[in-house]
């Protein structure tokens, strides 16, 4: 599955992402924003970071650029989008997923460890996956993800 | 007509705002008893807008905080508002 892992000026974990592929077996290449074609990639990843400086909110100003209207374009024709981190916020910040990420209610930048439970088992990340909590690492300051019908 | 129009984008009432909270905790309560119930922030942006008229110049930064997403709509609510004018006939 060829693998663009984008870079926006700002992108600070686009390497980690690329040496975790490659070690995935998946062949990928670290992409400049301006430079994306969707049409030469099976998938997209958007890495963490700072991107645009977290101006406005974090990941608002990489939602609008002409770059995420083409990763709109991959996920309507069912290509892998994954975002981690600011790459997560920009896909919220694009309305590509719904709802909104708040600043933290601590109003601090939050750096730790924490564990998810695997709610689903039939997305590309987690199908095979044998453990039931996954302990992952997490760091930023709008992480409250809110919805206004958190039942939908 | 130059107008300058203020955008503010604040949280819609109900999704909680830790920065108002602060301040209302730790600073505006320090200095008055009981005269200030509450303190919400937001972020604020001016842009000076060439328009034929006060209700075209917000149509444009409403249109502006619509497709370039300056909010969203599902946690934040916008105040757009004219605050000058510049005339720039010569």
């Amino acid at each position: 599955m060829r693998t663009a892992v984008i870079k926006f000026p700002g992108t600070t974990c686009e390497t980690d992402v690329y040496r975790a592929l490659l070690e995935a077996g998946v062949e990928t290449e670290v992409v400049g924003f301006r430079d994306f074609d969707p049409d030469r990639y099976d998938a997209v990843v958007l890495p963490g970071g700072f991107s645009f400086g977290d101006y406005l909110r974090a990941g608002s100003i990489a939602a609008n650029t002409e770059v995420m209207r083409r990763v709109r374009k991959m996920a309507d024709e069912g290509k892998v989008v994954v975002g981690i981190c600011n790459g997560f916020q920009i896909l919220v910040e694009s309305g590509l997923l719904e709802g909104a990420l708040l600043p933290n209610l601590n109003l601090r930048f939050v750096s730790r460890w924490v564990y998810l439970k695997v709610a689903r088992r039939d997305t590309v990340l987690t199908r095979g996956l044998e453990k039931d909590v996954l302990r992952m690492p997490i760091a930023h300051a709008e992480g409250r993800y809110y919805h206004e019908d958190p039942d939908s | 007509m130059i107008y300058e129009v203020e955008l503010i984008i604040m949280n819609k009432d109900g999704v909680r705002d830790p920065e108002g909270e602060t301040i209302q905790r730790y600073v505006v309560e320090k200095i008055v008893d009981n005269a200030v119930k509450g303190t919400r922030a937001g972020k604020y942006l001016l842009f000076r807008v060439d328009s034929r008229s006060p209700e075209e110049a917000v149509g444009i930064v409403r249109k502006l905080a619509d497709e370039g997403r300056f909010y969203n709509p599902m946690a934040h609510r916008v105040i757009i508002r004219v605050v000058g004018r510049e005339d720039c006939s010569h």
